[in-house]
């Protein structure tokens, strides 16, 4: 208990060092519209926070980019499986997924606006983003299972899905579960820029599209905040339901 | 019965070298002979991991057989008692069964502890009593007083001579205190 106290006391007194920091430089440059203080960010956040139109807003974006988040790692998952069981499948993904890994998102964005209405293209992009991620990392985890359990399983003649999800799934989940939660930040983010180039009607990008149309410093940072907020929130739920490398699967 | 019959296997070099062998349909057989000489091979063999170059190997079809391999292969994630609820179909009704093995080997204390807490003479014992459990007519134990204490040697000693009169046991070891029905030195 008394080294959680120390460790947060630790993370707050950091925290605290870069508002100060930022207070400092935005003292200096005393010009609201290139950094605002973090006063005025923090107020304005508040007052989003009393709007119905915020959580709204957050919602939209949350559903948008979750559910691109969680077809790319259900998609991932399931392909690595197949890559794994039919060598073919493997030689057929694999330059798909290095020149998916290796295209810019800004590239990828651009393009996908041109194929799919607005409202799709940042669930088009988070998916895309982590599904190579998930593929490599789940693919690794599969083909470096240990032989010797394998045999184990055979010798005790334990076989199909009582194998499957008894003796080899909880050997892959670390690999997997590492590559879904680096992915849930890489997602929020890609996402977050898939909507400010998209612009989807409802959306925190769309929102931050605007601060910067008209010059709203404060919202602009305040919406970032939120943002932020949100990601480090949703990571600490995933660790809370998923532990360290997926040991309570 | 089974009978072993010019039985060979080589990997980069001769392993087995055209054994033949019959082992009764009880007691305890064990394989003597130095390290590399091939008993883990045989053991392999018998349990259906690998196949053999030449030779064959007779009178398995129908039997039961249970493994205890040497670094125990107990699943890391699972506690010691899931491990061995694990190896058959039914467990949950044979839970008091499971935990009386581990009693038997002084490994009740574990029964809810991962293997990685467990030192390798417990993980060694733990696998025996996965052995066990699983239950079968021909037993393959690996070197399976290696890691252990006198205390716990005569543990597993016992284990075998209880179930001896049902079942074959074929041992490799270097136990000089274990007494068998005879050896196959390789």
């Amino acid at each position: 208990m008394r080294k959680i106290g120390i460790r947060a006391a630790k993370i707050l007194a950091a925290l605290f060092f870069w508002i100060a920091l930022w207070q400092i430089l935005a003292m200096q440059t005393d010009l609201e519209l290139i950094l605002p203080a973090p006063l005025a960010v923090f107020r304005r956040l508040w007052e989003l926070l009393g709007t119905g139109s915020f959580y709204a807003t957050l919602g939209a974006s949350f559903l948008r980019i979750g559910s691109g988040y969680l077809l790319g790692t259900a998609a991932g998952a399931l392909l690595a499986l197949a890559a794994w069981k039919l060598p073919p499948v493997k030689i057929l993904l694999d330059p798909l997924m290095t020149v998916v890994r290796a295209t810019p998102v800004a590239s990828f964005i651009i393009v996908v606006i041109l194929w799919l209405p607005r409202e799709g293209v940042p669930a088009f992009i988070a998916a895309l983003l982590v599904l190579p991620l998930v593929w490599q990392n789940t693919l690794l985890g599969l083909t470096g299972m240990d032989p010797a359990l394998g045999e184990m399983a055979t010798v005790f003649g334990i076989r199909g899905r009582k194998r499957f999800f008894r003796v080899e799934i909880p050997q892959v989940m670390p690999a997997f579960t590492a590559a879904a939660q680096t992915g849930l930040g890489l997602a929020w983010k890609a996402g977050v820029a898939a909507e400010v180039l998209a612009l989807p009607k409802v959306s925190i990008g769309k929102m931050i599209y605007e601060a910067k149309q008209y010059l709203e410093t404060p919202d602009l940072y305040a919406w970032t905040l939120a943002i932020i907020l949100l990601s480090l929130g949703m990571e600490a739920l995933f660790k809370k339901l998923f532990g360290k490398g997926g040991s309570r699967l | 019965m089974i009978q072993l019959k010019d039985l060979s296997k080589s990997y980069d070099h001769p392993v087995l070298k055209s054994v033949s062998f019959s082992f009764p349909d009880q007691g305890i057989i064990a394989l003597k002979g130095p390290s590399g000489s091939g008993k883990t091979t045989l053991l392999r063999i018998l349990a259906g991991l690998e196949k053999p170059d030449g030779g064959s190997v007779s009178g398995l079809a129908g039997k039961k057989i249970s493994v205890a391999f040497q670094e125990g292969r107990l699943l890391p994630f699972m506690t010691l008692l899931d491990n061995l609820l694990l190896v058959r179909d039914k467990a949950e009704e044979d839970r008091e069964e499971a935990i009386k093995l581990l009693r038997f080997f002084r490994l009740e204390h574990a029964a809810d502890q991962k293997p990685g807490t467990l030192s390798g003479g417990e993980k060694c014992r733990a696998a025996l009593a996965r052995s066990l459990y699983y239950g079968g007519d021909v037993f393959l134990w690996d070197e399976p007083t290696r890691e252990l204490d006198a205390d716990n040697r005569t543990l597993v000693r016992e284990a075998m001579d209880r179930l001896k009169s049902k079942a074959l046991f074929i041992v490799s070891t270097h136990d000089p205190d274990l007494e068998t029905d005879g050896e196959l030195t390789l």
